[in-house]
């Protein structure tokens, strides 16, 4: 791992983007009229399988949530 | 962690990396491997897991029970990130400036700092699949005295790695060449045999 780390600040109170709290339920992706080329993130935690949106997640970077009765953080 | 929910955000880069922080005690955290490596809980280590890359499509083919949550959050800085970053699996990305800065050594010159592959890690191992050495019809690489199947998805084209005699998945990551070299220094690269 690396030892030697130049740290460059994006703030320095709170955060520098807004993280996803996402909600406990999601949608069903077939219910949704996207397309098909668009890219997504999934997930599984306790047996479920999530989808955030790729392009949201460049803006949000971390989403963090509950699934399947478990904590997760996913980072991007 | 500790049975306590902590709250992340990034705060920062570090290596054209984005660093997390937890709300409740400002800890740096590296987003990849989940240490701690400023501040209180330095030494601390977040338990990680395999996210997956892929588009819609594959996503409904292979995962047909599976949910999306997609976020509402409306903002300029939102539209103008979704701009920059439209695709990431197969497009070529652009690193703004101030990612250059928050690098500390020069970078691992072994490839192209922005190739795509897939990092593989176990344990302090790791090893870095170039996409365009990952066959179509996938590979398989003898590594740590195992065999590692490397495979493309047939609709989002994005590799997969799982252990042949267990199909079990290694913690692994769809990234960067500069992203994966920073955060595992001394990886292996996969070479194709010449046979």
């Amino acid at each position: 791992m690396p030892t030697n780390r130049k740290y460059l600040p994006l703030s320095w109170k709170g955060f520098a983007f807004p993280p996803f709290q996402v909600p406990m339920e999601g949608m069903p992706l077939s219910s949704l009229n996207l397309p098909p080329d668009l890219e997504l993130i999934i997930f599984t935690r306790g047996g479920l399988t999530r989808a955030l949106v790729a392009r949201e997640m460049a803006f949000h970077h971390v989403a963090q949530g509950e699934l399947g009765g478990q904590p997760y953080l996913v980072s991007f | 962690m500790n049975h306590h929910v902590y709250h992340f955000g990034a705060i920062g880069l570090t290596n054209g990396l984005a660093v997390l922080a937890d709300r409740e005690t400002r800890t740096h955290w590296d987003h990849i491997t989940g240490e701690a490596f400023t501040g209180p809980l330095v030494g601390q280590k977040l338990d990680v897991w395999p996210i997956h890359m892929t588009t819609v499509a594959a996503a409904r083919m292979e995962h047909p029970t599976i949910t999306i949550s997609p976020s509402h959050i409306r903002s300029l800085r939102r539209r103008l990130a979704q701009r920059l970053y439209p695709h990431f699996i197969h497009g070529n990305v652009w690193l703004p400036g101030f990612f250059y800065a928050s690098m500390s050594e020069p970078m691992d010159p072994r490839l192209g700092k922005l190739a795509q592959g897939l990092g593989v890690v176990l344990g302090k191992k790791a090893k870095y699949y170039p996409m365009n050495r990952i066959p179509v019809n996938g590979l398989q690489d003898d590594w740590l005295h195992r065999t590692l199947c490397v495979k493309r998805g047939g609709i989002d084209g994005v590799p997969h790695a799982s252990w042949l005699d267990t199909g079990e998945e290694p913690m692994q990551l769809l990234s960067r060449w500069y992203g994966f070299s920073f955060t595992y220094p001394d990886c292996e690269i996969y070479e194709p045999s010449s046979s």
